[in-house]
């Protein structure tokens, strides 16, 4: 056959298919007929096993019916503590012994205690716990849950915690509770924060019962002076009874000297800022006043200052802004003293310590060194104020002017306008 | 006691041991019942589907010599399709409630059977990968063909089709279904069915036609050729 005889490609392929779909026989063989029963022996088996299958699944819905049963049962149980360094006594009490003590709980949180401190642990709940806090200063590590619930009590305050970690002291003797945050946040109740006061991270929250003060510093934006700042947060506390340092926590406090980060003591303008004047006061005092007004920083000297008007310290306030001129001479603070001490001259409202002439001098000395100053408005006033009752209306009418012109709207504009229309 | 002899498996080609007794007692099969026999596929369907003990030797009856041939055609004569057919009447024993129209219950296995092809070539496919091998090539030369050796050389060049093109030139060729059948029994378009069906045939040629030997053969089974 020659090469022109061949099929052609699609030949073949048609005949080989061909082949091919003849080449199964077209009756079973006796064995492949025989594969009905090896299908209903499969059927058999996987009957078998399907029953065998359901009865593991049985089994195991009962083993699962009885881990939901069981494990809410024990997932509620109270939480459980354990104690170091210390004895428990009838009622929770915690007896610590020289050293600090340690109350580990079962949800992973922990107290460190003082030594010297009184506690106790009033009642153990499914997701939290009671303490009372009779008198000293602990450090909590409550860990975080869903349903944390953790209570605090100290004095009259009561600190709800959620999941945070802080120190906490209450004073027993001078009835002061001093909270410092690291994490997270807590809820404070209370003489004077009847409706809660939420102290979050980085504040610092300091209450006395006796004198009704409660001050909340954020500590992350302030900061103390050197040689200012208390090495513990007891010593932050202002003490009215240093005679009983047994309240005080030691400075080897729990907490100290680990890793979490210190803490500086508030700034004297973070705590006017809050409306502890006393207590800025009181500091300056027990450093003397002679050393604070000599030593400290120019804001500082200004918050003293603020703190004694507030106060109602007059002397010490007027003492405080020459301070901070003499000391700081052209700054911020020096110039805006001398509005400050015009105040003061004109009495704020004290006639017996008013001088009107001293008054008209340091406000013209504040208007000279900062005619553009935060005060000039009202330092302009103050004195054409001052200048009409000691000189007359129309020494007073050219101050008015000038008044108008420069502060249109400012707090004296009515009372410029109606002296320039006198007669 | 009597002692075993071995013989082979024929489903898994391995020896097994037998009594010797065994080819002497043989196997009862008992027929099914006339009545299941003679149903038509709709009702053969219902009772396939009420769970009827008798059903499958009925449809095993109808259907598994169809059944056989289609997985023979599809994976060559001398391919062992025992369990591929078990597979597919306990598919049709587990799917069978699924199918909407009782009296397509003849498309309904062919549908399953082809689609246990295309499982199976997709399988061996896979196999294929992991040993990290292909087919063998067919020996370019190899002049005193049969008939056998002929069937077995087209098989070497299906298995170098992809799945879905050799699932399709089965059932259209060596099965010889419609078109329209085709697609339906494999879910495919009509479009999609015939593009592939191109493709895999114009594989097959090409490679058939550079087949010296099995250009020969087939040439020698011509009219008039010489013997």
């Amino acid at each position: 056959m020659t090469a022109q005889e061949r099929p052609n490609a699609d030949a073949i392929v048609d005949r080989l298919v061909e082949l091919a779909r003849d080449a199964p026989p077209e009756h079973l063989s006796a064995h492949e007929r025989a594969g009905v029963h090896r299908i209903e022996q499969a059927l058999l088996v996987r009957r078998r096993r399907g029953r065998a299958l359901r009865i593991a699944g049985a089994t195991a819905l009962a083993a699962a019916a009885l881990v939901l049963v069981l494990v809410p049962r024990l997932r509620d149980r109270p939480l459980t503590y354990e104690v170091a360094n210390a004895t428990i006594s009838e009622g929770g009490y915690v007896a610590t012994t020289d050293a600090e003590a340690s109350l580990r709980f079962s949800d992973d949180s922990a107290l460190e205690v003082a030594r010297a401190t009184r506690v106790r642990v009033s009642a153990l709940v499914v997701h939290g716990a009671r303490v009372l806090l009779e008198d000293g200063m602990l450090h909590a590590r409550i860990h975080p849950a869903p349903r944390a619930s953790w209570t605090l009590d100290a004095g009259p305050y009561v600190v709800h915690v959620t999941g945070t970690e802080f120190d906490l002291a209450w004073r027993a003797q001078d009835q002061t509770l001093d909270l410092r945050l690291i994490k997270g946040s807590v809820v404070v109740d209370g003489p004077l924060a009847d409706a809660g006061v939420r102290v979050g991270a980085g504040q610092h929250l300091i209450a006395n019962g006796r004198a009704g003060t409660l001050s909340l510093v954020d500590e992350r934006n302030g900061h103390a002076a050197p040689g200012e700042a208390p090495s513990t947060i007891a010593d932050a506390v202002p003490s009215e009874s240093p005679a009983h340092p047994v309240a005080a926590p030691p400075l080897d406090a729990p907490g100290a000297g680990r890793s979490r980060p210190r803490v500086d003591a508030p700034s004297w303008k973070g705590r006017v800022a809050h409306g502890d004047f006393d207590g800025v006061v009181a500091d300056a005092e027990r450093m003397g006043l002679d050393k604070a007004l000599a030593e400290s920083t120019a804001a500082d000297l200004a918050a003293l200052a603020d703190a004694a008007r507030y106060a109602r310290r007059q002397d010490l306030a007027r003492r405080a802004l020459l301070a901070s001129r003499s000391r700081y001479p052209g700054s911020m603070p020096a110039r805006d003293a001398s509005f400050f001490l015009g105040g003061l001259a004109e009495g704020n409202g004290a006639a017996a310590e008013r001088d009107e002439g001293a008054a008209l001098d340091w406000y013209d000395v504040y208007l000279r060194e900062d005619p553009h100053g935060a005060y000039a408005s009202q330092a302009l006033g103050r004195k054409m104020m001052l200048v009409q009752h000691r000189q007359g209306l129309d020494s007073a009418r050219s101050i008015a002017s000038e008044y108008l012109a420069r502060f249109p709207d400012g707090p004296y504009a009515v009372a410029a306008n109606k002296l320039l229309r006198s007669q | 006691m009597a002692s075993l002899s071995p013989v082979a498996d024929s489903a898994t080609g391995r020896s097994k041991a037998t009594p010797p007794h065994a080819e002497r007692v043989g196997r009862v099969l008992p027929f099914p019942d006339v009545a299941h026999a003679e149903l038509d596929d709709a009702a053969l369907a219902e009772i396939l589907v009420e769970g009827d003990p008798r059903a499958l030797r009925a449809a095993w009856q109808r259907f598994a010599p169809m059944v056989h041939r289609m997985l023979k055609r599809a994976f060559g004569p001398e391919s062992d399709v025992d369990d591929l057919v078990q597979e597919v009447f306990l598919t049709l024993l587990k799917r069978v409630h699924t199918l909407r129209e009782p009296r397509a219950l003849k498309a309904f296995v062919i549908a399953i059977t082809a689609h246990m092809v295309r499982y199976e070539l997709r399988r061996r496919t896979a196999l294929r990968w992991l040993r990290f091998g292909d087919t063998p090539e067919v020996a370019a030369t190899d002049p005193d063909l049969d008939s056998r050796q002929a069937i077995v050389r087209l098989y070497r060049i299906l298995d170098r089709l992809g799945s879905e093109d050799r699932t399709v030139f089965t059932l259209r060729y060596l099965e010889g279904l419609e078109l329209v059948d085709v697609s339906q029994a494999l879910g495919l378009s009509l479009a999609t069915t015939k593009r592939r069906l191109t493709r895999a045939w114009g594989r097959v040629v090409a490679s058939a036609s550079r087949d010296g030997a099995l250009v020969d053969y087939v040439t020698h089974l011509e009219p008039g050729a010489e013997p």
